[in-house]
C-alpha cells in the first residue's frame, strides 16, 4: 500500500505538496530521491572517464580509465572511514567533525542515503585531478592522493562550509551544490598536482616556452562525456536540496540554462578572440557553466543562472589561457573549468542572490570563502603531492611516458589493433 | 647468387697461385671447413690444401698474400652501412679472429655479445659461397686503407642507424642544443669509458658507433633520452611520429636481425 501511495505521489508531483502527505511517505520519497540522485551522480564518474580518456592520447587511455574507476572506489570507502565524520560529525568549534568515524553512530535510512550522496561528491572532488595530471602520473601515487582528497582535504573544507556549525556556514557563505566546496577544491588539488608533477614531455617549447598542442585521441568520447556530465549535474544540484521539494524544478532549470549558456559563452568569446571554435572548448564551456551555477542554483533566478553560465564560458576561455601562460599542463583544462569557473560561480551566487542582489557584504563573504578554499586545498594537496613525490615518486619515467602508461603501468593496451609497436617484456 | 665477402679475397689470392683444378679443390675445402672458422685458422687452411694437392709454389708466399687480402675484406666490412657494396653483402662470420687483429682502439672494440648474421632486407641473399665461375664477375670491395679496423657488430649497425635517423628528425641547430641539454643524461647512460665517445659520436654525422660496454639496456636508455629530447624540441606528437617512422624503417631494413628495434622502445 505504501509503495502504491509512493508511486501515486510521484505521479502527481508537483501538483500535490509533499508536506501534505504522510510524514513516513515523505521520508521515503526523500530517501528515494537522495539515493536516486546519488546513483546519477555516481554515473558522472563515467563522464569524467570519457572526457579525460578522450582528451588523452590513445596510449594513455587505459590508465586514465583506470584512475577514474579506482578513485571512485577509494573515495566511496574513504568517505565512510573518515570523510563523513570530518564533514558531518559533531563540530569542534566549527572546524572539524569529531565523531561518526567508520559510520559509527549513524542513524536511520535517510542518513545512509545522505552519506551515499555525499560520498559521490567526495569522489567528484577526488577525480578532478586525475584528468589534469593525466598521461604522466604514476597510478599508485595518484591512488594515494585520492585517499587524502576524499578522506581529509575535501571533507574538512566541506565541514567549514556545509556543516550546520561550520565557521564559514555561520558566516552565511553560500555554496548550495559545491561550486567551491566540491569543484574548486578538486581543481585546486589538480593545480597542486600539475605543479608538482610538471608538464608532459614537450608540452612547452624549451626555447620559446610556447605551448604545443597535444590533441586528445577521441573527441566523440569527450562529447559523450559532456552530455553525461550535464545529465549528472541535474542530480548533482537537485539532489543537494536534501529532499524532494518543488524547488527541484527551479534548480534543474537553472542547471540546464547555465550549461547551455556556458557553451554559448565560450563560442562567443572564441569568435571575438578569433580563435577556432573547438569542440573541446565548447564541451568545457558548458561544464564551466554547470560548475558555476552549482553554488547559486537554488538561490538565483533562471535568467541570472543563464548569465552566470554565459560569463562562466568566457571565464573558462581566459582561465585556460592563464593556466597555459603559467606553463602549467592541464590535460583537460580542469583547473579552468572547475576552479576558475567555480570561483566565478561562487561570487555570482552572492551577486545574484534572489531578493538581495549585489549585496556587497554577501559578495565579500563569498570571495572570502573561495579564497579560504583556495588556500586550504592548494596548500594541503601541495603538501600531500610533494610528500608522495618524495616517498613514492609522482611522475612516471620518460620511458613510460613514451611507451604510454597503458602498457607501462597496466600491461594493457586500450587499442591493441592500432598499436604500432610491440615492447619487450620487462 | 653473390659470393660472400669472406670467400672473395681468398679466391682472388688463390687464383694467382693455383691451377684451376687446385683452385677448385682449395675453394671447396675453404667453403666446407674454413669459411666459418676464425682467421687464426687461415694458416691451417693453407697447410691443409698444400698437404692434399701437388702444389709447387711456396705456401709461405701464398699465406703472406692471403693475410692482407683478408684484411681487405675486413676493412670493406667495417665501412659497411647496411647496403650491399658493389653487389656484396657481409654475412657476419667471425672475421675478427683472435690472433689476426691488432689491439683494440678505445672507441671501437670487439662486440661483447655473440655476432650474428647481418642481413639487409632488400635484397635478401643467402650468404653461401658461389662457384668460382661466378666469382670473377663480381667487383671486389676497395682495398683496406688501415688494417686496424674491426668488423661491425650487427646490433650497433642497427642501433647507430636508428639513433642517427632519430637525430636527423631535428634541424642541426636544435639538435646541437638538444644534445647539449641532455649531455649529462646521455653520458650517465653508459660506463665512463663509453660516455665521451658516445657523446662525440652523437655530435657528428657518422652513421656508425660501437662500444663494447654498451648493451641493450644502455641502448634503450640512450634511445629514450634522444626521444625525450625530440619531445622537447619537436613536440611530443612529432616525436612520436618520428620514432614510429624510424622504427618502421629499421624494421623494414633489418627484418630478421638479432636486434629487434622494438626492444629499444
Amino acid at each position: 500500500m505504501k509503495y502504491l501511495m509512493l508511486s501515486v505521489a510521484f505521479l502527481l508531483l508537483p501538483e500535490i505538496s509533499v508536506a501534505a502527505i504522510d510524514p513516513e511517505i515523505n521520508e521515503m520519497i526523500n530517501v528515494m530521491w537522495l539515493t536516486f540522485c546519488a546513483m546519477i551522480v555516481f554515473f558522472m564518474q563515467s563522464a569524467f572517464a570519457l572526457i579525460e580518456g578522450g582528451m588523452s592520447r590513445a596510449k594513455n587511455a587505459v590508465n586514465v580509465m583506470m584512475k577514474n574507476y579506482f578513485d571512485v572506489c577509494i573515495a566511496i570507502l574513504m568517505f565512510g572511514v573518515t570523510g563523513y565524520a570530518i564533514m558531518y560529525g559533531e563540530s569542534i568549534q566549527g572546524w572539524l567533525g569529531a565523531d561518526k568515524f567508520f559510520l559509527d553512530g549513524v542513524e536511520g535510512g535517510r542518513e545512509y542515503a545522505f552519506i551515499l550522496f555525499n560520498s559521490m561528491f567526495a569522489a567528484t572532488a577526488a577525480t578532478i585531478s586525475s584528468g589534469a595530471m593525466a598521461e604522466r602520473t604514476k597510478f599508485h601515487s595518484y591512488a594515494i592522493s585520492a585517499v587524502f582528497v576524499s578522506g581529509l582535504i575535501y571533507p574538512l573544507f566541506a565541514h567549514w562550509a556545509w556543516n550546520p556549525n561550520g565557521w564559514l556556514q555561520r558566516l552565511e557563505f553560500i555554496d548550495f551544490a559545491g561550486s567551491t566546496v566540491v569543484h574548486s577544491v578538486g581543481a585546486w588539488v589538480a593545480l597542486a598536482g600539475i605543479i608538482v608533477v610538471g608538464p608532459r614531455l614537450g608540452r612547452f617549447d624549451p626555447d620559446t616556452f610556447e605551448p604545443r598542442e597535444i590533441r586528445g585521441h577521441n573527441l566523440m568520447l569527450v562529447t559523450l562525456g559532456g552530455f553525461v556530465l550535464w545529465f549528472g549535474f541535474f542530480a548533482f544540484n537537485a539532489g543537494s536540496i536534501d529532499g524532494f521539494s518543488p524547488l527541484v524544478g527551479k534548480i534543474a532549470l537553472n542547471t540546464g540554462y547555465a550549461g547551455a549558456a556556458g557553451a554559448i559563452g565560450v563560442i562567443i568569446i572564441s569568435y571575438l578572440r578569433r580563435i577556432p571554435l573547438l569542440l573541446t572548448s565548447t564541451v568545457n564551456g558548458s561544464l564551466a557553466g554547470l560548475v558555476s551555477v552549482a553554488a547559486g542554483c537554488a538561490t538565483m533566478e533562471p535568467a541570472f543562472a543563464a548569465l552566470t553560465g554565459l560569463i562562466a564560458g568566457a571565464v573558462f576561455s581566459f582561465g585556460r589561457d592563464l593556466i597555459l601562460k603559467m606553463r602549467l599542463d592541464d590535460v583537460v583544462d580542469a583547473v579552468a573549468v572547475h576552479g576558475i569557473s567555480g570561483m566565478w560561480g561562487t561570487v555570482a551566487a552572492g551577486m545574484f542572490f534572489s531578493d538581495d542582489m549585489f549585496n556587497p557584504q554577501r559578495i565579500m563573504i563569498q570571495v572570502f570563502g573561495l579564497v579560504v578554499a583556495l588556500l586550504w586545498a592548494l596548500a594541503a594537496s601541495f603538501t600531500v603531492f610533494s610528500l608522495i613525490n618524495i616517498i613514492f615518486g609522482l611522475r612516471s619515467t620518460g620511458m613510460h611516458e613514451q611507451r604510454g602508461l597503458d602498457y607501462s603501468e597496466h600491461s594493457e593496451i586500450g587499442y591493441p589493433e592500432f598499436q604500432k609497436t610491440t615492447f619487450r617484456a620487462n | 647468387m653473390l659470393l660472400d665477402a669472406r670467400s672473395y679475397p681468398i679466391q682472388r689470392v688463390l687464383e694467382q697461385y693455383l691451377e684451376p683444378k687446385n683452385l677448385a679443390y682449395a675453394m671447396r675445402l675453404w667453403s666446407t671447413h674454413y669459411i666459418t672458422q676464425p682467421n687464426i685458422s687461415l694458416q691451417r687452411f693453407v697447410d691443409d690444401f698444400y698437404s692434399r694437392q701437388p702444389i709447387t709454389t711456396s705456401s709461405y708466399g701464398l699465406y703472406s698474400d692471403l693475410l692482407p687480402a683478408m684484411m681487405g675484406a675486413l676493412q670493406a666490412r667495417s665501412q659497411f652501412t647496411g647496403e650491399p657494396i658493389d653487389g656484396y653483402e657481409f654475412p657476419d662470420y667471425d672475421l675478427g679472429g683472435p690472433s689476426i687483429m691488432p689491439s683494440t682502439p678505445v672507441t671501437y672494440v670487439a662486440p661483447a655479445a655473440p655476432v650474428t648474421n647481418l642481413q639487409a632486407a632488400p635484397p635478401a641473399v643467402t650468404p653461401t659461397p658461389v662457384p668460382m665461375t661466378q666469382a670473377a664477375q663480381i667487383i671486389p670491395p676497395e682495398a683496406p686503407s688501415t688494417p686496424s679496423a674491426r668488423p661491425k657488430d650487427e646490433r650497433f649497425v642497427i642501433f647507430s642507424s636508428f639513433i642517427r635517423q632519430l637525430l636527423n628528425g631535428v634541424n642541426p641547430e636544435r639538435r646541437e642544443k638538444m644534445l647539449y641539454r641532455n649531455q649529462m643524461e646521455l653520458k650517465a647512460t653508459c660506463k665512463p669509458e663509453a660516455a665521451e665517445p658516445l657523446y662525440s659520436w652523437l655530435q657528428t654525422d657518422s652513421d656508425y658507433f660501437q662500444h663494447g660496454s654498451i648493451g641493450i639496456d644502455e641502448m634503450t636508455a640512450i634511445t629514450h633520452i634522444i626521444y625525450m629530447g625530440l619531445c622537447e624540441y619537436q613536440g611530443p606528437v612529432e616525436a612520436d611520429r618520428i620514432l614510429m617512422k624510424v622504427a618502421g624503417n629499421i624494421n623494414d631494413q633489418y627484418p630478421f636481425a638479432s636486434l629487434d628495434i622494438n626492444q629499444l622502445l
